[in-house]
């Protein structure tokens, strides 16, 4: 028996075949394995992955769709289930494959070592031919490789690059070249405007004395012009310059109007209908509307936002600049706030769902670009009040009211300044900044005032006095700086002393009103929704100025610049004053 | 077919299938667009030094081990068992790092950039083996590197490659070592480490590409002893100088040769130096005048060599953040791309301007094409040293261990017959070990 046969009869010889066959068929079954669990989840599942990518979609057009909701959570939930369990699988399948394989050659060799060939000295070789040819071969295997290496270096320099240094010199030139991006208006320039719902501070005053108190709309004495509007909305008419801006919606369309302030002329129209979004319409009441929000401008582009959650921007000449869809607000009555603008933001309170749901935000947007600048979450419930930005004596503040906090930001950077838990559901009236007060209203209960100096949480310490007759629901109150007057939805006109709260007169008047009070040139300004313009003197003494009325049905609160009023009604924008 | 060649092949198809299940799956990010609260983030605590401490100790344990059985005790069984624990050890339990291969880059960075310092642990790894290799030859390579014991262990059938090809692929190590300097010390990244062949099969997962990579080089390496080691690891480039100049070398027979040519086709990694023949007159004078024109030629070689690799630093210069992100701004403002990514929204966020950007990326290029000539130096170099050195006529009287080349893998050891006469006297007690 030779060497060779004698080692393969041997024990350990068989014994090494037998480990090297197990392990090669081990490994087969794990490879197997894996691979079927593979091909399961990357061919089987897509099915699954593509119905969660389709949920998801669904669940962006209804974010409120609880059914779907609670489906894709449970389906990704099992998804990711699988996954983990799949890839732990794999993981542990992995390392058998490898223990297998290392069982596998360590065997083999082993099995090797038992018929391992014997040295043959005796070969023919011709060492020095071998010699010569390695040593010449060596040569050219070193040329090749150079030349090819060579050439793949060759080919990448005739590959086009990036002159970083010629590109920061264009760069740098083109920034030069580049129009300037306009800057935002000075606070005067703001006060010379009617910018945003009642006025440059939102308290509802003018600055003007010229307004006029009054005007025949049979005659048309003191009307400058009437115009139609096209789309119904319950938003406030903006001006800036030679414009009246104001906007209108329906279930399926939402558009910007601009007027010419001098003739009425309707100068361009910005649609905003057909972006991406929610399919369905938000669920509104008739007295919201979808465009209950009033406008803002900074001079540069006018803003609107409409019920749907969508927001835009177009130039003042009528150029879209941006559009966004900040998704369906949770609101009880369809979402009313108006925009307000500090100095290039647009800043929107987005106020929805209860107090938990914790999905209340204020958001501020660059009114260039359109993308947030800062967004702070609030714990406050849906709520209608509008954001007023006032300069204190301090600084600005950007105050707000909703239930239960009146909570003031830091315009610039959203960061909260100080806040007072003192209002209730359904809060609606906005608040209005004067001579160092805040005031706030609580529906039916209470007129609130409240410093405006704190820091934090101030509830115990800031407010001032508090009155609880003729409080109105809709209406916020307006105040000369040392009267607050307030007007019910029923028509109960109140003064209040501005220094304690004092009730000095209440007056009642036929009619229901939805429209805030107004106050120019020291006159108050009501207006019913019926269409009378009523004049009383702002004053600690009640004097009625004189009543006049538009056959138009007005819910929103007026519009003052210099010697005109502008009055939407549901059809229409009316511009009151003297002609010249 | 014979049963074993069928084993070969079976497998080296199963090694393939290691790709799919190798390949690391990410997982899918949580996607909610409302409601969901990101968890604060956790930062872990400190690695636990100790660990790193053992490893080093195991390192210089092995190194020691290994040096002693492959210069005195002779024991190819014995190696390769301290080979399997080195895989199992510094490979799979510690994931492969850090590794002395892997810590070129960490050396590199540290000695360019001011703002990094190397690890002490990272610093010792790197040194060790060459402290090893000054004294004792390549024993980090015989039985220590997990790199090494993995390609070795799937050596099943080798076959031998042409000196001439070897001498030649070789170079891809020192331009290899070069570029993981360049790219290291630009901070561009750490490629040594990012293209590990082996790491993602010691992970047990990994990206695909190099799951691909370490199968084929592992499946080249069932035929051709070490493929990585040999032609691609850039540590072997410099533990091979290292190696020329120890103290202690292996000798493949214990005693003095006696040119039996028992051992002329032992070694897998092609290490054995036959003795050479007497050169035929003709030759000689031929190969003298080339030797001088490659002399001359030598400054000129190292030139294209230095201003290609500088040329091409614009593509290199591309794998720099910096640089990338730069080329992705570019290329946005100039509208190529109408779309933009994560990475160069971030940017955006943060400020800067563009053109601080653009200098910023004009700066790492212009280090990668000084970096570029210094590389393409050294490479240019290494070419013309292996071409003079196919010109000049070593003489050898005997079989030799090549210095550089050895692995120190014993293999060769029991081919000699002096080695089966030592062991002989050994096991009747009539000697110590060598
Ligand atoms: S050549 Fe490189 S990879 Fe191979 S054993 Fe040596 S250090 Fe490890
Ligand atoms: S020890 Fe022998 S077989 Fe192993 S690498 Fe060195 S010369 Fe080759």
């Amino acid at each position: 028996m030779t060497n060779e046969k004698q080692n393969k009869l041997s024990p350990w010889h068989q014994t090494a075949v037998a480990i090297t066959l197990i392990s090669a068929i081990v490994a087969c079954i794990i490879v197997i394995a894996i691979s079927i669990s593979y091909v399961k989840t990357t061919i089987v599942q897509p099915e699954r992955e593509e119905q969660l990518v389709r949920l998801k979609q669904i669940i962006i057009d209804q974010p409120n769709n609880q059914q779907v909701l609670d489906f894709l959570r449970e389906l990704d939930l099992e998804f990711r289930k699988q996954r983990t369990a799949r890839i732990e699988f794999a993981k542990k399948g992995n390392l058998l494959l490898i223990i297998s394989l290392i069982a596998f050659a360590l065997s083999f060799k082993w099995a090797s070592a038992f018929k391992q060939q014997l040295p043959n000295p005796c070969k023919e070789s011709n060492d020095l031919a071998e010699q010569i040819i390695n040593a010449s071969w060596s040569r050219r295997a070193i040329l090749a490789g150079v030349i090819l290496l060579a050439s793949i270096a060759i080919y990448n320099l005739t590959q086009p690059d990036i002159d970083f240094d010629k590109a920061s010199v264009l760069a740098k030139a083109e920034n030069e070249n580049k129009p300037p991006i306009p800057a935002f208006p000075t606070f005067e320039e703001f006060n010379d405007n009617w910018p945003a719902f009642r006025g440059p501070q939102g308290n509802g005053v003018s600055k003007h004395a010229n307004i006029p108190t009054g005007f025949n709309a049979e005659t048309k004495e003191g009307m400058l012009w009437q115009t139609n509007v096209p789309l119904p909305g319950f938003n406030s008419p903006i001006v800036w310059g030679e414009k009246v801006f104001l906007s209108g919606a329906t279930e399926t369309q939402r558009q910007i109007f601009c007027f010419d302030v001098n003739s009425g002329e309707l100068l361009w129209t910005g649609d905003l209908s057909s972006l991406p979004g929610a399919t369905e319409p938000p669920d509104v009441m008739e007295d919201t509307g979808f465009a209950a929000s009033s406008m803002t401008t900074d001079g540069i582009n006018v803003y609107a936002i409409f019920a749907s959650g969508h927001i835009g921007a177009f130039s003042l000449d009528g150029k879209k600049v941006w559009a966004r869809y900040l998704g369906i607000p949770d609101s009880t009555y369809g979402y009313a706030s108006s925009l307000t603008m500090y100095q290039n933001l647009v800043i929107v309170q987005y106020d929805q769902g209860e107090t938990d749901d914790e999905l209340s935000k204020m958001i501020a947007i660059n009114g260039q670009t359109g993308k947030t600048a800062w967004e702070t979450k609030r714990s406050v419930a849906n709520s209608w009040p509008s954001p007023i930005v006032v300069k204190t004596e301090s600084s600005f503040q950007l105050i707000t009211a909703a239930d239960p906090w009146v909570i003031s930001y830091d315009p610039a950077t959203g960061k909260q300044l100080w806040q007072i838990d003192c209002l209730g559901t359904d809060s609606a009236p906005s608040p209005i900044y004067a001579n160092g007060l805040a005031f706030v209203i609580m529906p039916y209960s209470e007129l609130i005032a409240l410093d405006t100096n704190g820091q934090g949480d101030v509830t115990e310490t800031a407010i001032k006095w508090a009155a609880d007759e003729g409080i109105p629901d809709i209406c916020s109150p307006v105040s000369n700086d040392s009267e607050v007057f307030t007007l019910t939805t029923g028509g109960t006109l109140s003064c209040f002393n501005f220094s304690d709260g004092k009730k000095l007169w209440e007056k009642e008047f036929d009619g229901e009103f939805n429209a805030s009070p107004s106050i120019a040139a020291d006159n108050l300004f009501l207006f019913s929704i019926k269409g009378d313009m009523i004049v009383v003197k702002a004053s600690p003494k009640f004097e009625e100025v004189r009543r006049s009325k538009i056959n138009d049905k007005v819910y929103a609160s007026p519009a003052f610049m210099d010697g005109k009023i502008f009055i939407r009604s549901v059809e229409n924008l009316y511009c009151i004053g003297a002609a010249n | 077919m014979t049963a074993r060649n069928v084993n070969i092949l079976v497998i080296a198809l199963l090694m393939l299938f290691c790709c799919s299940a190798l390949a690391v799956e990410n997982f899918p990010p949580p996607d909610f667009e409302s409601g969901y609260t990101l968890p604060d983030t956790e930062v872990p605590e400190a690695k636990n030094m100790q660990h790193e401490y053992i490893a080093l100790g195991v390192l210089f344990v092995a190194l020691s081990i290994s040096a002693y059985l492959s210069l005195k005790n002779r024991n190819r069984k014995l190696i390769f068992s301290l080979m399997i624990f080195s895989m199992l050890y510094f490979g799979f339990f510690r994931k492969g790092c850090i590794c002395p291969i892997g810590s070129i880059g960490n050396v590199a960075l540290s000695a360019f950039s001011s703002d990094y310092a190397i690890p002490l642990i990272a610093l010792a790894f790197f040194l060790l083996p060459l402290i090893f290799t000054v004294f004792f030859g390549r024993v980090f390579c015989s039985a220590v590197c997990p790199l090494g014991a993995i390609q070795d262990l799937v050596l099943l059938k080798p076959i031998s490659v042409p000196s001439w090809l070897e001498n030649s692929l070789r170079i891809l190590a020192y331009l290899y070592l070069g570029l993981a300097v360049l790219f290291a010390a630009t901070g561009a990244s750490f490629i040594i480490c990012r293209y590990d062949p082996f790491i993602a099969i010691f992970r047990l997962g990994g990206n695909l590409n190099i799951v691909i990579l370490g199968v084929c080089l592992l499946l080249i390496g069932i035929f051709i002893g070490r493929p990585y080691c040999r032609f691609l690891c850039p540590y072997s480039v410099i533990l091979r100088q290292f190696s020329r100049i120890s103290r202690k070398k292996v000798s493949i027979t214990p005693d003095d040769c006696i040119k039996c040519k028992l051992c002329e086709d032992a070694c897998p990694f092609g290490a054995i130096d036959k003795p050479t023949q007497p050169w035929p007159g003709g030759s000689y004078i031929k190969d003298k005048k080339l030797l001088a024109m490659l002399i001359v030629l030598t400054p000129v070689i190292i030139f294209i060599s230095g201003w290609l690799l500088s040329s091409a630093s614009p593509p290199l210069s591309r794998s720099h953040p910096t640089v990338s992100l730069a080329q992705r701004i570019y290329l946005e403002e100039n509208k190529t791309f109408t779309d933009s990514t994560d990475a160069s929204d971030a940017f955006r966020a943060t400020g800067k301007t563009i053109n601080t950007l653009y200098s910023e990326a004009s700066a790492v290029k212009e280090q990668f094409t000084l970096g570029g000539w210094f590389v393409g130096t050294f490479v240019g170099f290494v070419i013309a040293a292996k071409l003079i050195g196919s010109t000049i006529r070593w003489r050898r009287t005997e079989y030799l261990a090549n210095p550089a080349s050895c692995l120190a893998c014993g293999r060769c050891f029991k081919y000699c017959p002096k080695e089966q006469v030592r062991l002989k006297k050994k096991s009747s007690g009539n000697i110590d070990d060598k």
